[in-house]
């Protein structure tokens, strides 16, 4: 890698695992014996039980930019960084990372509960690197920025898992690393922190000290934030504009809920898994447009604009007493609001051939942010698909402020009215 | 020109450019993780005896009660520990002093990288300073015991040879040993647990059969076994430096001082080597 500009450069990588913790064992001390011994590893073959985690997976990134690491859940997003990171060798390929690297991946592995914040700040600090020196230098702007307060000296097991969240992220922000890797950190910690630490990555970023790799599921922070996305896919890597593999993946991620690791505590938060392999195909959506109330296409809303959305639709055969149903999701698929066409006095439909549907939502009565619509579409008992239809972007921009960051989801067309002295009015 | 000394490639296949190069990043790495070993080990030794009532009495309070232990044992008749012309509290601390620097130290060690297997997982860090910085509190619990064996000494108003100076040579064969063993077991016991609890009873079992809180017998099993035993001979030879002012055993002590050396070196290359493999497997 001689081209100084180039910051990470992943070639053809690849790691597997193996399925079941007997087969690591067994691999592991394999591997060690062969290592040990002078024997290759011959790790760029599978074994019994194996898989790949990540396969032949090539990019670069240059300084100064962010790449977003997009992807299911075990789609190899984290066992890449961990491979960036140095922490997992790769099976296959070839990895060169120029620099300090820091890693948001866990923040505050390696906090010891007993000791105290400040402690915990030379020590962590000198596991990521960092000289005494350094860390002396740095100490009050570290603390500063955690906004601990008077908690520094106490020990770190009786700070609330926010704190906890601010002092580790405010350590590793603080090593001036020319590539930072972050992975969904910054979901913890309150919305204020939040602000705080993805304006700081930012700034860093703009001075071009810095290159990030930037894993979220937080597709509208994705968005604004990279300059480039990768889309990762059972391991495999997919690159191509940014709102191309945006909408592929919320598309994909539909879809494929149900294979989703069970228990995840974050699937009780998003919409009843919808299955796209139960529709029976019956009915294709040819076309979805999101247009203002005139049939103009749009993407950018205010709260109080009309929306419009126009599907194009075509039927094999004909339908009778089709039943739609509008879904509005936010960026982490999180439902707000589903809407069947039955319970709004709309007549069933009866499709036939090419057909054009247009739903108009006036006023939108949403608040700033990016928004995800899709469509489904069913027989009059609800009981059979015919058609789910793709996920389209459409975003809300608002002129009122949101000072906290997050105020919901919902802007309510409402008045204030003060009435003088409360009881007295009879 | 542009230096490329800050660029880092991983690869799947480890290469330093050949035997020397890894002996030279082996070391390169001791040295720049001597920071992160002391960091560590003051955040052990400082958590230690937290939430404890008794706090460094610790470090005391179990030689104290093992000498006892032996001393009943004794007095009883159950078990005997021969006659010698040195009190036998004096005797058993010296013994016992030096034992746990090495039981210490292998318990130690052997946990050092599981007990960190949630950063392990997270971070980068040279794996060399875990190992390390678990023998720290060892030698500090040496330490205490040292001075608790100087008070015994005072106290049964016995005056050790001149010689107990040359002790920390003696003791650098030990050292080594335990660190030989150590990053070995270290790296095993994160891929099988097996070995923490293995090494427990193991260490046991040599407790007993090396001559600790014993006389080296002149006949018998143990006799035989503490010939090709290297902690007998180090044990044997910091009691003839304490006690007698000679080395009973020069020539098996130089065997060991340059097996231990051996031991320490190939450990210390293997380690170096599979470090990278353990994150993955933790």
């Amino acid at each position: 890698m001689t081209d100084s500009l180039i910051a990470v450069r992943a070639a053809q990588v690849s790691k597997k695992f193996a399925r079941r913790l007997k087969h690591s064992v067994r691999y592991g001390l394999q591997d060690m014996a062969r290592t040990s011994l002078g024997f290759g590893r011959n790790s760029n073959r599978l074994r019994r039980e194996e898989f790949w985690a990540v396969r032949d997976v090539s990019f670069e990134l240059r300084r100064g930019e962010v790449l977003g690491l997009i992807g299911a859940n075990g789609s190899g997003k984290s066992t890449l960084l961990s491979m960036l990171n140095g922490i997992y060798r790769p099976d296959d390929g070839e990895i060169a990372v120029r620099g300090r690297v820091a890693a948001l991946i866990q923040i505050g592995a390696g906090f010891h509960p007993m000791l105290t914040g400040r402690e915990n700040i030379f020590v962590n600090g000198a596991i990521l690197g960092m000289s005494k020196a350094e860390i002396t230098n740095k100490l009050d702007a570290i603390v500063d920025f955690a906004g601990v307060g008077e908690f520094i000296d106490l020990p770190v097991k009786h700070y609330s898992s926010g704190m906890y969240v601010r002092l580790g992220f405010s350590i590793a922000a603080h090593l001036e690393p020319d590539v930072l890797l972050v992975d969904e950190v910054l979901a913890v910690g309150d919305a204020e922190f939040r602000a705080k630490s993805m304006e700081r990555m930012w700034r860093m970023v703009k001075d071009g000290a810095v290159s990030i790799i930037f894993v979220s599921h937080n597709m509208l922070a994705v968005e604004g934030f990279c300059d480039r996305i990768l889309l990762l896919d059972r391991g495999q890597a997919q690159s191509g504009p940014k709102s191309e593999l945006i909408a592929r993946y919320c598309g994909d991620h539909v879809g494929r809920r149900h294979e989703r690791i069970a228990g995840d505590a974050r699937e009780k938060l998003v919409a009843p898994i919808v299955d796209s392999s139960v529709a029976t195909g019956d009915l294709e959506v040819r076309s979805i447009r999101i247009t203002d109330g005139h049939g103009i296409e749009k993407e950018y809303f205010r709260p109080s604009d009309a929306l419009q959305v126009q599907i194009e639709l075509n039927a094999q055969r004909r339908l009778e007493g089709v039943i739609a149903s509008l879904v509005i999701e936010d960026p982490n698929r999180l439902v707000i609001s589903v809407e069947r066409s039955k319970y709004h006095g709309a007549p069933p439909f009866t499709f036939e051939g090419q057909e054009k549907l247009l739903i108009t939502i006036d006023p939108l009565n949403l608040k700033s942010g990016a928004y995800f619509l899709r469509t489904a579409f069913q027989d009059p008992t609800l009981e059979s698909v015919y058609c789910l239809g793709p996920s389209t972007i459409f975003r809300v921009a608002d002129e009122m402020p949101n000072p906290s960051g997050h105020e919901g989801f919902y802007r309510p067309n409402l008045s204030w009215k003060h009435e003088r002295g409360g009881e007295k009015s009879e | 020109m542009p230096s490329d000394h800050n660029l880092i490639v991983y690869r799947p296949e480890l290469s330093w450019g050949g035997f020397f190069g890894v002996w030279r990043e082996m070391i390169r790495n001791v040295v720049s993780s001597r920071g992160l070993s002391w960091r560590l080990f003051v955040r052990d030794f400082s958590v230690r005896y937290k939430q404890t009532l008794l706090g460094p009495a610790w470090a005391v309070l179990t030689p104290v009660i093992t000498v006892a232990a032996f001393m009943a044992l004794n007095q009883s008749g159950v078990m005997s520990l021969g006659t010698s012309s040195i009190p036998y509290p004096v005797f058993a601390m010296v013994g016992l002093t030096v034992w746990t620097l090495f039981s210490g130290g292998l318990i130690g060690a052997s946990r050092s990288l599981v007990q960190a297997s949630s950063f392990i997982s997270k971070i980068r860090f040279p794996r060399e300073a875990l190992v390390l910085s678990s023998q720290g509190t060892v030698l500090v619990d040496f330490f205490i015991r040292a001075v608790l064996t100087a008070i015994v000494f005072a106290w049964h108003g016995v005056a050790p040879q001149w010689t107990i100076l040359l002790v920390p040579v003696v003791l650098v064969p030990l050292v080594l040993i335990t660190l030989g063993i150590g990053l070995g077991l270290a790296l095993v016991n994160a891929v099988v647990r097996d070995i923490e609890n293995g090494v427990t009873v193991v260490i046991g079992l040599f407790f007993f059969l090396t001559p600790v809180m014993y006389p080296p017998p002149t006949e018998g099993f143990v006799a035989r076994l503490a010939a090709y035993n290297p902690l007998a001979v180090i044990i044997q030879s910091v009691r003839d430096l304490v006690f007698v002012g000679a080395l009973s055993q020069p020539i098996e002590l130089a065997v060991v001082t340059v097996f231990a050396l051996a031991l320490f070196l190939a450990s210390w290359r293997t380690f170096f080597m599979l470090e990278s493999l353990v994150a993955e497997r933790i």
